[in-house]
């Protein structure tokens, strides 16, 4: 991801296949040796983002816990007993942890917007579910995530495999490298979906400017 | 809604993400649960895998297409290739030609990283390596220009311990949770270090003993200095709940016990040093030089070690009140006076060995025997018998 955000366009190639090698080597490690020290680091590399990804996508702090070392405990019995390579470490931990808020959902019952809204807008405590020191980027924050149940909303209108590709690219922040990883297509395939996806969200937005149209998705 | 406000909800969204952090001591409690739980796992050996396809797991069918596909998997060759060079690297040792790669990877993987107490661990895995290159290398001590490489390797390992040190100070700025388990993962390092470095001081060269045991004493202050970190980190309640209070105090215990043993070990050594120098002393060319040797630097170690000895009651004085801050001042205090000590017979040592001494006719000695017993130092001979005396009195 950083490739796309960065100026200095060599310098973060060489950072970014310096981190690719690492997560390799780190792989290498933990399948044919079993090395918990790898294991630990990367733990450390992702612990965050994996949070992070699965945070706004679920009801609780506490859930979003349970999934993100739940996310790493498969990856390492992945890792070891699959014979399956892992090709890209970031979309791989990204996949599991996916699947595992989509497994949460199933179990619950219920669907993803409502559940954002009842966290949004029910009674539990903020600060229970954040760890924002500054008040007023909280408050921020959890409009954030009333929007996102919006956007959501929004784009559930969509094809299948729109809505995975808009979410993951637009809502999580992946690269398209990641994506496709993540949803097993080839990069310039997801980038098609994703501007198809974009045009067909257009016309959802505009369709509902003006109810009397039929969207074309 | 247009599509511009929906892409402008979208950045805020993304910017705010940024805001979302776990909570550190959550952080920490996971990873050592997920690390206790793999333990049991990791005794399920897996099928063994080929390392080729371990690590070029990439879809060959899309590169086989056209030129740019043939420049892409040349790079790819290129990139593979560094990662196997790594991997040979790992077993490299000092003086080796692979040794390089292990050690820019090394700067590579401490560059990747931004967190200072990730950092710290790295270095101290990185610190441990040395050590084990270092023992690797004790056992294979006749190989020609291994004595160097040790050399080389026990420098570069005082000064990355010292780095260590010095990194601990700068986690001070960090989270009281971050900080409390680094220093806790130096300190243990730091005192297995110390032990490793003994074991390797037994088997090495008396030329490199000095330098083996300037390491180690590096290596006890570190550790020192990291259970000082965990000291001070007690006033947060988290940190608390991760290092507890009698961990540190287990760790001190350990630390006392440590340099006692040293103490042990060095009056031993002084006892040896001082039959030695008497020895040296019989022989009629060298009996003025190797008297007034012995008498100026046999009373500068035994002095030494009467300090320590008397340091270390203090500190476990100071322990029993508790007053764990001093303790740790204290056990500094106690191992620099052992060392320097040690110094001081290793120099005895080198300079008793380098003074010639003719081969000494049988009657010759025996004749000189007697005199030489009665004429032995005074403060080599009372500094061993009372020195001799206390382990006893532990």
């Amino acid at each position: 991801m950083l490739i796309f955000h960065c100026d200095f366009g060599h310098l973060c190639y060489a950072i970014f296949t310096l981190s690719y090698l690492l997560d390799k080597y780190l792989v290498f490690r933990i399948r044919v040796k079993g090395d918990q020290n790898a294991f630990a680091q990367v733990y450390d590399r992702y612990v965050t983002s994996i949070y992070r990804f699965v945070f706004l996508k679920l009801p609780s702090k506490e859930a979003a816990e349970d999934v993100t070392a739940e996310t790493f405990l498969r990856s390492w019995q992945a890792m070891r007993r699959e014979d399956r390579p892992v090709a890209n470490l970031r979309a791989f931990l990204y996949k599991i942890a996916r699947n595992l808020v989509a497994d949460t959902y199933r179990r619950e019952g219920i669907r993803k917007t409502e559940s954002l809204d009842a966290v949004t807008f029910g009674g539990e405590s903020a600060s229970s579910s954040l760890d924002v020191s500054d008040g007023h980027r909280h408050e921020r924050l959890m409009e954030a995530r009333a929007d996102l149940s919006i956007l959501l909303e929004k784009i559930s209108h969509l094809k299948d495999d729109y809505q995975d590709v808009l979410t993951l690219r637009l809502v999580d922040g992946l690269s398209f490298r990641d994506v496709a990883s993540i949803l097993e297509k080839r990069e310039g395939h997801v980038r098609v979906i994703y501007h198809r996806a974009l045009k067909a969200l257009q016309n959802v937005l505009d369709q509902e400017r003006s109810p009397n149209e039929t969207p074309r998705l | 809604m247009k599509l511009h406000d929906f892409e402008q909800k979208i950045q805020m969204l993304r910017e705010l993400r940024h805001a979302v952090r776990p909570n550190n001591a959550w952080v920490a409690k996971t990873r050592a649960s997920l690390l206790r739980s793999l333990e049991q796992d990791v005794a399920i050996k897996p099928q063994p895998r080929p390392v080729v396809r371990e690590l070029f797991s990439v879809r060959w069918a899309v590169f086989v297409r056209g030129p740019i596909a043939a420049v892409l998997a040349g790079l790819a060759v290129v990139l593979g290739s560094s990662v196997l060079s790594v991997s040979a690297a790992e077993r490299a040792m000092p003086g080796d030609l692979l040794y390089t790669i292990k050690i820019a990877t090394e700067q590579t993987r401490l560059a990747l990283t931004s967190d200072k107490s990730d950092k710290l661990k790295l270095k101290t895995e990185f610190v441990g390596r040395r050590v084990e290159e270092i023992k690797k290398l004790a056992t294979m001590n006749t190989t020609p220009g291994t004595q160097e490489r040790i050399k080389e390797t026990t420098e570069t390992l005082k000064r990355d311990l010292d780095t260590v040190k010095n990194q601990l100070a700068d986690v001070k700025t960090e989270q009281p949770v971050d900080q409390a388990l680094s220093a806790q993962l130096v300190d243990q390092k730091g005192t297995e270090i110390a032990a490793s470095l003994k074991e390797v001081k037994d088997v090495v060269s008396s030329d490199l003993k000095p330098q083996v045991a300037e390491a180690e004493a590096a290596a006890v202050n570190t550790a020192m200095k990291a259970v000082q970190v965990m000291i001070e980190t007690q006033s947060d309640p988290e940190a608390k709940k991760v290092v507890s209070p009698a961990d540190i105090a287990q760790s001190i215990n350990q630390k006392v016990e440590g340099v006692e043993a040293h103490l042990t070990d060095a009056t031993a050594q002084l006892a040896q040093t001082g039959a030695a120098t008497s020895s040296a002393a019989r022989a009629p060319s060298a009996t003025a030089s190797t008297d007034s040797l012995s008498l100026s630097a046999t009373s500068t170690p035994s002095a030494a070690l009467l300090d320590a000895k008397t340091t270390i009651a203090e500190a476990k004085q100071l322990l029993v009140e508790n007053k764990l801050q001093e303790v740790t001042d204290k056990i500094t205090e106690a191992n620099h006076a052992v060392v320097t000590a040690e110094k001081s017979m290793d120099a005895i040592a080198a300079a008793s060995s380098s003074v010639a001494v003719p081969p000494v006719p049988a009657e010759a000695a025996s004749s000189t025997h007697a005199t030489s017993t009665a004429s032995q130092t005074p403060a080599a001979s009372a500094s061993s018998t009372t020195l001799e005396k206390e382990p006893d009195k532990k």
